[in-house]
């Protein structure tokens, strides 16, 4: 059987073990009684509720969600328009931030890989590494300043808070792209950089190529496969930045969505939203392992 | 014969910094070296490691910038032209790396990296890359079949030659051989300096061939200079230098190299010390400290290169001197 094929069943089969297990620990979590503990009794640490019958839950839970017991939330709407509504904002969101992202990262990757005064490089540098610095709070309430001073000079593109229109999704988005943006151009700048110290490199500068053909079809083919490895280092940051943006952009997302099912207890929906979540991450993962398997071939010399 | 290159007291100095920045210091990895290649000539260069010779090719071809000197190619000082008409003249000098593992984009097929040459500077219409590309593998003794391979799918052998294809891909006059065989086998070393030898009887392409093996430059060169911390001591007719060496440096390297003959009798040089630093070189004769025939004009006086036959010149005190007393 064809080795390529062979690696890639057994990469898919551990993702949806781990799937299976994300699962589980989700539903285990929802699923343990809030006053459950654990103490000492004549000596003995003796469990509040038996682990037997937790475990007995989770498994009915676990049947009824396979079985689409969660058509309503608590307080009676449907549960499944609910979902699919916050999920197409937070994916709008997603999409729109991971492209920007990309876009921004890699031109400020290659602009900061310049070379120039040691001075300018380090300030580029600098302007990569502040964003990564601050706390997302602090990026998402210069956001809404800078739009509000905008409506408050008569400019109203962006809205502060709040969903309806494409306006109230623009700085949402910008605030999601930011960090992984800035990550993307370290990334980008560093792996240029090493790059452009390679023997083929200085060949085709011997050659006559011109600076933009040697970055274009030299570097970045090159750098690309570096690239695209490091991405999946920011599925984690990008997911977690979903949390702090949609809320407080008071954005009705899926992040959202599982916040506010969790404060009204309402464990059906916080534990469907939470595979979403996973769903989202898993996926995400996958997409940026094939990017990378794509443009590395080293990886296919593997293989082979 | 017509000269192809001329170098004239080329000089590189690399600034460092201490850690605190406060110091700066200056490597002086090339020291004011002059020579000329003739064409259809091989000049060998040949020194221990950090000597220069490896930054001397990178300063001809202008892969870096020299802090003084002239580099002058059929006449054109390629020292003060533009970028855009040294990107023209590249065509001219063309460089063989000595690492064919990481001397060809990986990221490319063979066909892709010899037309990139072709579609620079356009030595053939676009729709003949394929024919002259097929070509150029004949010429390096390989099958056209290789045209759509990966490098990893070559050895290092045949990546040399795909190197030494490129190379003469622009029709060059002038190619820089930077140790293209001290990453290969003993075995395909021959082939591929005997493949050199082949194409500069073909193509009428002089060498400037930098090398660490004096076999390897006694068999390739037509002419030889020794470089010692950034300065060329000695350089001459390749006979004349390997029979007739004249700078001490010379000698203890020549006496270095191993014979295949456990009976024969050599006259034994010994060098004494390390080899100063590039930052700190020693006053006068750079060689000095470690001659075992350092006179005291050698600790303050700096020996320039001077004929001592029409085809031999040598920068050192001590034949200056048997020059004008005669005697050993």
């Amino acid at each position: 059987m064809n080795p390529l094929i062979i690696n890639a069943s057994k990469k898919a089969l551990s993702i949806i073990l781990l799937f299976c297990i994300f699962i589980y620990i989700t539903v285990f979590i929802s699923t343990v009684p809030k006053n459950f503990t654990i103490k000492q009794v004549d000596g003995k640490w003796t469990a509040t509720y038996p682990i037997k019958n937790i475990m007995k839950s989770v498994n009915n839970k676990l049947v009824s969600l396979a079985q689409g017991d969660y058509k309503t939330t608590s307080n009676g709407k449907d549960a499944i328009a609910l979902i699919k509504a916050s999920l197409a904002k937070s994916m709008r969101l997603l999409t729109g931030g991971l492209i920007i992202a990309m876009i921004l990262g890699l031109f400020k990757g290659i602009f900061d890989s310049r070379r120039g005064k040691s001075k300018d490089s380090s300030l580029k540098i600098l302007l990569t590494i502040i964003p990564i610095s601050l706390p997302d709070i602090l990026i998402v309430a210069i956001l809404q300043t800078f739009a509000i001073w905008l409506i408050q000079n008569g400019i109203k593109i962006f809205r502060v808070a709040g969903s309806g229109t494409w306006n109230h999704e623009v700085l949402p988005i910008v605030a999601l792209s930011i960090l992984p943006a800035c990550y993307i151009a370290r990334v980008t700048a560093l792996s240029i950089e090493s790059c452009y110290e390679k023997e083929y490199v200085k060949a085709a500068l011997g050659k006559g190529c011109s600076g933009r053909r040697i970055l274009w079809n030299h570097v970045m083919r090159n750098a690309f496969g570096i690239i695209f490895e490091s991405l999946s280092n920011i599925t984690a940051l990008i997911i977690s930045n979903m949390l702090i943006v949609e809320y407080m952009f008071s954005f009705p997302g899926i992040t959202s969505l599982l916040m506010n099912s969790y404060r009204s207890f309402d464990s059906n929906i916080t534990i469907v939203t939470v595979i979403l979540i996973g769903i989202i991450y898993f996926a995400l993962d996958a997409i940026f392992q094939l990017l990378k398997r794509a443009t590395y071939r080293s990886l296919k010399e593997d293989a082979a | 014969m017509n000269k192809i290159i001329e170098v004239k007291d080329l000089t590189k100095h690399f600034k460092v910094t201490s850690k605190m920045g406060a110091k700066i210091n200056f490597v002086k990895a090339v020291n004011g070296i002059s020579f000329d290649v003739s064409e259809g000539e091989t000049l060998g260069l040949v020194g221990e490691s950090g000597c220069g010779k490896s930054t001397t090719g990178r300063l001809i071809l202008r892969l870096i910038k020299p802090t003084s000197g002239d580099i002058i190619l059929e006449g054109k000082n390629i020292n003060q032209i533009s970028d855009k008409e040294l990107r023209k003249i590249r065509k001219d000098i063309q460089v063989v790396f000595q690492n064919p593992y990481s001397a060809l984009d990986p990221k490319m097929t063979i066909a892709d990296i010899l037309s990139e040459p072709l579609s620079i500077h356009k030595v053939v219409y676009k729709y003949h890359y394929e024919q002259e590309v097929k070509r150029l593998l004949h010429l390096v003794g390989l099958s056209e079949k290789d045209m759509k391979k990966f490098p990893h799918e070559f050895s290092g052998g045949q990546r040399q030659r795909i190197g030494i294809a490129r190379a003469i891909a622009t029709k060059p006059k002038f190619i820089i051989c930077d140790e293209p065989v001290s990453a290969l086998d003993v075995s395909v070393q021959s082939q591929i300096l005997n493949l050199l030898t082949d194409l500069q009887s073909e193509l009428k392409v002089s060498y400037l061939f930098i090398a660490h093996g004096l076999n390897v430059i006694r068999h390739m060169s037509n002419k030889v200079g020794v470089m010692y911390l950034g300065k060329i001591v000695e350089i001459g007719a390749v006979e004349e230098l390997y029979n007739n060496p004249q700078h001490p440096y010379t000698k203890i390297l020549l006496a270095s190299a191993p014979i295949a003959d456990p009976f024969s009798v050599r006259d034994r040089h010994f060098v004494k010390g390390e080899v100063p630093s590039p930052i700190s070189i020693p006053l006068g004769c750079s060689f000095h400290p470690r001659c075992e025939f350092a006179m005291d004009i050698c600790k303050i006086k700096i020996p320039f290169l001077k004929n001592i036959d029409p085809n031999h010149k040598v920068a050192c005190h001590l034949s200056d001197y048997q020059e004008r007393f005669g005697g050993e």
